[in-house]
């Protein structure tokens, strides 16, 4: 799968490829607006990443030549949050924004996104387990056949692991680390206040939870009956 | 009034008038005439059937004979009677036969008839006194002319009498028709005519007080409107003034000077074709960013503007004002060299700023990357790794409070206005402050009620304002304290709060949070770095979202409030 990296700052269009290729995408890199038009259309790149801010060139401009010769997605990386900028760059063709700074967890989370959308990687299926019904993409979660409700992205990583393990004890460890990651920010009372709020939005009565339950000293279960 | 003017007018009324009345005292006269002519008649056959009676008793020959007034007196005999049976007559003669008097009107050209016995033997006839129709006539077209000639005399003195009326009427009402129109027209000067009697000298002199009451009041309106221009011809800024529709609807002499427009030219017309912004990205300015507007719901708001009427391209600095009735008054001038060196400084920090996030969304993004890539064990890289992201994240703020800081300056105040999750603003800000708040070893205790209302807004930006309290209470409360982060609902609004155990601020402190660049003062400060421009910016935040920032203590605590508006439709 290829994807082609616009910017004309080296150090972050290095780490841009960086972490599409860590996550098995082939990066191409392009530092200015001749290179990419020229790129796009020698490689048929499956989705361009492309910052607004290139120097000299306005990298608005060069969204529509380069929806003029190809279908594929373009997400754009910009340093300006302003709404102007934004629904400009969405009138132009854009299909995605994201501003700077910006995690590469979110930018290859939105990668993929736009990828599915495009068809050129297969829709995420709901995960599904007993009672519940969760939409990755949408990050909705549906209990029972109620009414989705909405997840937070920390809430959504943590049911993700739950239901993962559906009916076992997940130590408190994995889930502090699967949910915030390598960061370290993670500690036992934040997944604490976390499992609460997780709780309100799929127990009948968080304050006695048969769903989600505490595991002695251990961690939790989500339980399928 | 017509054309005939007031004396045409009245004179033809009267001449109206008097024709009417005259035909109507015409035909009653005619009518009355005809009536007393034929009693009259009556009266004349009866008087001459008296004389002509003592005639034929004197032995007079009664046949024939005809009285002076048109009287023909004659005589039947019983036995003409009885032969003449056809005549209109007979009924009276035989009654007279009879030993009576009649009289009677009878028709054709018979008129009036009288009869009685003959004296002597009455039975032997009768004697007639019969004044004919002929003469009835006679006498009624003899009156009837008269009468005419008496109304035509009668008429022309009555024409001529209105006319000398109308003309003595008219005259001052004229006069006073004339004046009062000078007056309608605005001369003022010009002293009403008087002297006259009655209501028409009553309307004079009730118009020449009028007119001198106006002459005092307008010359008043004029005194201050003489002394309002020259307070504000000597004013350095220009002062204009538009309606609803942005139409300018007064503009002073220095605006004029300013705009190089007069004010004929420029009075109804749209705002922003006399003052010609500059386009803003390619787009005139006058609909998304025009501070008019911008006044009518968020009170007073300054703006510089590059302007291309008057002198050339220019820099006014505009001040609008909220609406005060149906018009919104506006100051503008030049800009000052200060201000175009601020405007200048603003700028390059802009600048700057923007060209200070691409390395610094490379480095937080290398970090992130670093940071998985560290083994499980290797705590003190990751200490180390930690120690560079939270300089990262504190560069990171200083910029994006610097940019915002920048906009409010510019009066670029636009904020983005779609739904939003607050548990998810919570979480991201949350997820931007943790490293800090560990660095520090301070615990955050959350509290969101479920569900929450639905929130309109511009999602980055309330990150940003909480992510300047959470920095705040951190800054401020001592290491291994607890800083508290909840919602609670509130009647149409919902209260976002942060409480800290620090100290809290002054009363004194908190009135000047408006105040940029403002650090919190006192023995009390730590020596934290901090710009002073978290809270000035987050209050702005709230306040653009219809919202306010509080400040409070709470039993040794400190709560600093966002109070947001609920969403209508969620509410």
């Amino acid at each position: 799968m290829k994807i082609l990296v616009v910017d004309d700052d080296d150090e972050l269009r290095a780490i841009v490829c960086f972490a599409l290729r860590n996550a098995g995408l082939l990066a191409l890199e392009a530092a200015g607006a001749a290179d990419a038009l020229a790129m796009a259309e020698a490689e048929r790149p499956s989705l361009v990443v492309l910052d607004l801010n290139l120097g000299r060139e306005d990298g608005l401009e060069l969204i529509p030549r380069l929806r003029a010769t190809s279908a594929a997605p373009i997400l754009v990386l910009s340093v300006r949050a302003t709404e102007e900028d934004v629904v400009r760059g969405l009138d132009l063709g854009a299909d995605d924004y994201l501003t700077k700074p910006f995690s590469p967890r979110t930018l290859l989370a939105r990668v993929r996104a736009l990828l599915r959308r495009a068809g050129v990687e297969a829709a995420a299926q709901p995960l599904v387990a007993g009672p519940y019904s969760l939409d990755l993409e949408r990050r909705l979660l549906s209990v029972a056949g109620r009414t989705a409700v909405r997840l937070t992205p920390l809430e959504l990583r943590l049911m993700q692991l739950l239901l993962a393990h559906a009916g076992e004890t997940v130590p408190a460890e994995r889930l502090i680390a699967h949910t915030w990651g390598a960061r370290g920010d993670g500690d036992r009372q934040l997944l604490k206040q976390l499992v609460h709020r997780l709780r309100q939005k799929l127990e009948d009565d968080p304050a006695a939870p048969v769903r989600l339950v505490t595991a002695s000293g251990a961690g939790y279960e989500l339980r399928l009956g | 009034m017509s054309a005939l003017g007031f004396r045409g007018v009245l004179a033809t009324w009267t001449l109206a008038l008097v024709s009417a009345s005259l035909a109507a005292v015409g035909a009653v006269a005619l009518v009355q005439t005809h009536r007393l002519a034929r009693e009259e008649a009556l009266d004349r056959a009866r008087r001459g059937l008296a004389r002509g009676f003592e005639a034929v008793r004197l032995g007079l020959p009664p046949d024939g004979f005809e009285e002076p007034d048109g009287v023909v007196l004659s005589v039947r005999l019983r036995d003409q009677v009885d032969a003449e049976y056809a005549d209109p007559r007979v009924a009276l003669w035989r009654q007279a036969l009879d030993g009576g008097v009649a009289a009677a009107l009878l028709g054709g050209d018979i008129g009036a008839v009288a009869v009685r016995p003959l004296p002597g033997d009455p039975s032997s006839g009768v004697l007639e006194a019969r004044v004919p129709a002929a003469s009835i006539r006679a006498r009624v077209a003899r009156f009837a002319t008269r009468a005419a000639v008496a109304a035509g005399l009668l008429a022309g003195l009555s024409v001529l009498a209105s006319l000398a009326v109308a003309r003595r009427l008219g005259r001052p009402v004229a006069r006073l028709a004339a004046a009062a129109s000078a007056l309608g027209r605005g001369d003022l000067q010009t002293p009403l005519p008087g002297g006259e009697a009655g209501e028409v000298g009553e309307l004079a002199r009730t118009l020449e007080s009028m007119r001198l009451q106006l002459l005092e009041v307008t010359g008043e309106a004029e005194r201050s409107r003489f002394e309002l221009e020259s307070v504000l011809a000597s004013v350095s800024e220009g002062v204009f003034a538009v309606d609803r529709d942005r139409r300018i609807r007064y503009l002073s002499p220095r605006a004029e000077a300013l705009l190089g427009v007069g004010s004929g030219a420029a009075i109804g017309a749209f705002c922003g074709e006399i003052l010609r912004p500059e386009p803003v990205a390619g787009e005139p300015p006058c609909e998304s960013r025009c501070p008019i507007l911008q006044a009518r719901f968020r009170g007073p708001v300054r703006a510089s503007e590059v302007l291309r009427c008057g002198a050339g391209p220019w820099v006014a600095r505009l001040s609008s004002s909220p609406p005060v009735g149906a018009l919104q008054v506006q100051i503008l001038r030049p800009e000052t060299a200060e201000e175009a060196a601020r405007r200048a400084r603003d700028a390059v920090v802009a600048d700057l700023a923007h060209e200070l996030k691409t390395p610094l969304a490379a480095q937080r993004a290398s970090l992130e990357l670093l940071r998985e890539r560290l083994s499980a064990g290797d705590s003190e890289s990751a200490e180390l790794a930690a120690a560079v992201e939270a300089g990262a994240l504190r560069l990171q703020r200083l910029i994006d409070n610097l940019l915002e800081s920048v906009r409010i300056e510019a009066g670029e105040l636009a904020i983005r206005r779609a739904p939003l999750e607050l548990d998810e603003v919570v979480e991201e800000a949350i997820g931007t402050m943790a490293p800090l708040l560990a660095k520090r070893g301070q615990r955050l205790e959350l509290s969101l009620p479920h569900p929450l209302p639905g929130l309109v807004g511009d999602a980055p930006r309330l990150v940003q304002a909480l992510v300047n309290v959470v920095a705040n209470a951190s800054k401020f409360a001592p290491p291994g304290s607890e800083v508290r982060i909840g919602v609670s609902l509130r009647q149409e609004a919902l209260a976002l709060w942060v409480e800290d155990e620090g100290p809290g601020f002054e009363p004194a402190e908190l009135s000047r949070l408006t105040t940029r660049f403002r650090r919190g003062a006192g023995a009390a400060e730590p020596r934290e770095e901090g710009s002073g421009l978290g809270l000035w910016i987050t209050r702005s935040i709230a306040e653009r979202h219809g919202g306010a920032l509080e400040v409070a203590r709470l039993g040794g605590r400190t709560r600093v409030t966002l109070e947001l508006p609920v969403a209508e439709s969620a509410a």
